[in-house]
């Protein structure tokens, strides 16, 4: 009877057991030795740990933190249950300072956003993208015709990895704007001009379709909040709100939806998951409440500020798998479950509490995306 | 009721009862092709792997019983404990209960192996396996 560890070696029992490790530790297990590596690289193993191990319901968020002026970058895993840990995931494309790196999208693995830097207005505008695969840290750079305003949608061909983006451009005439969408390709590398939106403004309530290169009818013409009265932010002042961003999940259109308004003199936030319903223009609400006890379970009485918001505040949403992450500069990163209707989030480091406790805003910054060792930029 | 004799590596033999041996799928399908009559030899076995794996067997099919009053959190406490080994014992047994094909003590094993390797930084890991190896030569 041979060794034990020569039979796990040349056995498919070691494999078996190396699919039961998670992504970081495949990752990381590839330096025990070279037949390990070779098990550890080889596209069957991959293949086959993708499809028992990343359900795609998994969520990945890298978020830049710092700590006397040092940057360093921690992954946390939303609803997994575990704790966020140091990570040497990449915060932007190689050679890129990384808050230059602004995420938009991410899909099928992939994340994809400008290099722009953090903006001083709302937007951050610049014609290059970056798409990458954080996790192997292959990274696409690659220039836009004009400047990007957002990144509205991306889609990958699973057969070819040929991915396809849409950005949502606006430009400034003398009366007023003009939004208008251009598409690329990876596969012929070249833009082409979508359809316009009938409405500068309606991005999020449509969806884009890359395949029709055209906005989905009919349209939403209505704010689906219209008709909502205030009372869950028992509003005094009237209720301003905004679209965050708009996602396509398993066929299903979600919209998340930030509202503000004051009461009292104090102003309240709220975040709202919509889902549009069946008959057209309505709207049916996932979930919506105020910022405060979204953040109460989690912080609780750390958190300083109640629900003040900051001015110009940069929401973002990604859609990852089953999870929503929101971000914004000064809130911890909020994650929202679409199965389990819940929401979690991360904590802030302690030197951004004390930024936070000093009424200045940290700049939280991060990217979400579904782990994968095959997508590739 | 129905007795099946197996015999180990070293031709020690267990006599274990038939419902007991159905849960090695290897064993069954030997039963199914030769029958109860001769004794069951398992080659690939050392006798304290398979006293082992029998212990297993045993313990999860009293726990299954109607009228069990193991509690879910005894029945982690047994597993636990029951792969709580050195690591050289440990690869003997994801091998032999993949040999036997008994499908959960194939998963606790290679479970509780994965989960050793998490925790350790691949230095170790390789260490762990060149010590299991050394231990066996």
């Amino acid at each position: 009877m041979g060794s034990a560890f020569d039979r796990l070696g040349e056995d498919e029992l070691l494999v078996s057991i190396l699919l039961r490790l998670d992504v970081h530790n495949v990752a990381r297990m590839r330096l025990v030795c070279r037949s390990w590596y070779c098990i550890l690289t080889s596209r069957s193993f991959l293949d086959c740990h993708s499809e028992q191990q990343h359900r795609p319901g998994t969520a990945w968020v890298v978020r830049m933190t710092r700590s006397s002026g040092r940057q360093s970058a921690l992954l946390w895993r939303p609803f997994s249950g575990l704790p966020p840990e140091p990570t040497a995931l990449p915060l932007a494309p190689p050679g890129v300072p990384s808050p230059m790196f602004v995420s938009h999208f991410t899909v099928s693995g992939l994340v994809c956003g400008t290099l722009a830097g953090w903006p001083k207005e709302n937007t951050p505008r610049s014609r290059s993208l970056a798409v990458g695969n954080p996790l192997t840290n292959a990274w696409k750079v690659f220039q836009c015709v004009e400047e990007v305003e957002e990144v509205e949608t991306m889609d990958v061909d699973p057969e070819t990895g040929i991915y396809r983006i849409a950005v949502f451009n606006v430009q400034e005439g003398d009366t007023e704007e003009t939004a208008y969408i251009l598409q690329y390709s990876s596969g012929s590398e070249s833009w082409v001009a979508g359809e316009s939106p009938s409405n500068v403004w309606n991005f999020g309530y449509n969806h884009y379709d890359l395949d029709a290169m055209a906005w989905s009818r009919p349209l939403v013409r209505t704010n689906p909040l219209g008709d909502w009265d205030g009372r869950i932010l028992e509003l005094e002042d009237g209720c301003f709100s905004w679209p965050i961003r708009g996602f396509m999940y398993k066929g299903r259109r979600i919209l998340v939806v930030h509202r503000e308004g004051s009461k009292g003199g104090f102003r309240r936030v709220a975040l709202s998951v919509l889902e549009k319903g069946e008959e057209p223009d309505k709207w049916l609400a996932l979930y919506h409440g105020c910022i405060r006890e979204i953040l109460g379970e989690t912080i609780g009485d750390k958190w300083p500020l109640g629900d003040v918001d900051c001015p110009n505040e940069n929401w973002m949403a990604h859609l990852a798998g089953d999870v929503i992450v929101v971000s914004s500069r000064m809130y911890p990163l909020l994650a929202f479950h679409l199965v389990e209707k819940k929401w979690e989030c991360s904590s802030h480091s302690d030197e951004e509490l004390s930024y936070l406790a000093k009424k200045r805003f940290p700049d939280v910054r991060a990217y979400t995306f579904t782990p994968s060792f095959t997508a590739r930029p | 009721m129905v007795k099946v004799t197996l015999k180990s590596a070293e031709g020690d033999v267990f006599e274990v009862d038939e419902e007991l041996a159905l849960e090695s799928l290897m064993v069954k399908n030997m039963i199914e092709d030769v029958g109860l009559d001769s004794a069951i030899s398992l080659p690939n076995v050392s006798s304290t792997i398979l006293a082992k794996v029998i212990e297993y067997i045993k313990f999860h099919m009293d726990a299954q019983k109607d009228g069990s009053k193991k509690t879910s959190e005894e029945i982690k406490a047994f597993d636990d404990d029951f792969v709580n080994v050195g690591i050289p014992t440990l690869f003997e047994m994801v091998l032999a209960s993949n040999y036997l094909n008994v499908k959960s003590l194939l998963s606790l094993t290679c479970n509780t192996v994965a989960n050793m390797i998490k925790t350790k930084p691949p230095a170790e890991v390789k260490e762990m396996f060149t010590s299991a190896k050394q231990a066996k030569a």
